[in-house]
């Protein structure tokens, strides 16, 4: 039997353990969020230059393997989009589709200036910022990012996740 | 390329063991070992990952990341005039300056505004001004979830200066790499500054 009279021991902010039973308790949305954003797959959607910034970032100097991101080909298997690169109207309607394929819940990163906004290409056949048809979560500016700012982009993107409540209930 | 001869292009055979070598080579793994020996050797050396939230590589000097607008350190306040040629050399039309009229009829400047989403950080804007007013910073860590965060204000560029070229940062900077324009850096002395209205009024249209 667990002796509750000898409280519970705050670890975290939200996270505590029950002495002598050897279990930790926490509220779900922090379970939830926490295996998240550990593990946050993204589907590479490289269109232009800052995907050649993307490739260094998964390389071994910068390794985005050791925050739990491991790229994939297939939306299917993917929690974000990293949209990399400029974002042309004949294009839209394909990155539109790969991010409706990824399942629920799902991020969109906008890298780079292009992908932002449209950066120098003020132009018919440029789209103004992929924000205009995608929920973007993170914008990380530069022309391209470094790596370094792509990895902080992601940093950014998981301390977004771990202070979401609920986003897994159908009934929020 | 043309005029190569024939005669100085070498064939060159492929040489394949054949026989009892390749036999032997097949049968004692030896491009595996040689393979694995490489492997080995990595394994002895020093990670070349860089553990990036922990451990921060400093940007090379001169590396083009936030914009900031100096501030003049004997006024206080932006050394910008607001002459507009950093708007006008700008690719991507990301700069908007707003100015007015002051009380001694020089130019003020009431708004200047960075789109830094829009930037291609070419630093063309360094180049143009004339007063050596506005720089890019070697910060890059700014992604952030809102848009609204990215559009600089006059002020907000001011702290950047305050914050990322802290010091003789600055000044460093501009020695460096934006040369001889700005060695003292202070207004060069040959440029047209505005010193009031003159009083004599010239008759263009009958000025013959």
């Amino acid at each position: 039997m667990i002796d509750t009279s000898l409280g519970l021991i705050d670890v975290e902010e939200g996270i505590r353990i029950i002495p002598g039973a050897n279990t930790i308790i926490t509220s779900l949305d922090k379970l939830i969020n926490w295996g998240r954003l550990s593990s946050l797959w993204p589907v590479t959607f490289g269109l232009a230059c800052c995907a050649i910034e993307m490739m260094t970032t998964g390389s071994s100097h910068y390794d985005l393997d050791r925050l739990g991101i491991i790229f994939r080909g297939s939306p299917r298997q993917a929690d974000c989009i990293i949209i990399a690169g400029t974002v042309t109207k004949k294009m839209a309607p394909v990155v539109r589709k790969v991010y409706d394929q990824i399942p629920e819940p799902r991020y969109v990163i906008a890298m780079g200036s292009c992908a932002c906004t449209g950066n120098v290409y003020r132009s018919y056949s440029v789209v103004q910022g992929c924000d205009t048809f995608l929920p973007v979560d993170v914008y990380i500016p530069g022309c391209p990012p470094r790596p370094e700012a792509l990895i902080d982009g992601i940093i950014k993107l998981q301390d977004k996740m771990r202070t979401e409540r609920m986003r897994w209930s159908p009934l929020k | 390329m043309n005029d190569m001869k024939i005669k100085d292009v070498v064939v060159m055979e492929r040489k394949e063991d054949t026989g009892i070598g390749r036999f032997l080579k097949t049968v004692f793994f030896v491009e595996i070992l040689q393979g694995m020996k490489l492997t080995l050797k990595t394994m002895f050396t020093k990670p070349v990952t860089r553990q990036y939230p922990k451990e921060k590589r400093p940007a090379m000097p001169g590396f083009r990341g936030l914009h900031a607008l100096v501030r003049n350190p004997e006024t206080q306040q932006a050394k910008c005039v607001g002459c507009g040629l950093c708007a006008a050399v700008c690719p991507s039309r990301c700069i908007t300056i707003y100015t007015s009229e002051g009380e001694k009829h020089e130019k003020v400047v009431d708004r200047y505004e960075i789109e830094v989403l829009r930037c291609l950080y070419c630093a063309l804007c360094v180049e143009a001004c004339p007063f050596g007013a506005v720089v890019l910073t070697e910060h890059y860590e700014y992604a952030g979830y809102n848009k609204a965060d990215f559009k600089m204000t006059k002020d907000k560029l001011l702290e950047n200066w305050d914050k990322y070229m802290a010091g003789t940062k600055g000044e460093e900077y501009f020695k460096r790499f934006w040369g001889p324009r700005a060695d003292d850096f202070k207004t060069p002395e040959n440029q047209a500054v505005f010193k009031g209205r003159s009083q004599s009024k010239v008759d263009l249209h009958n000025a013959e």
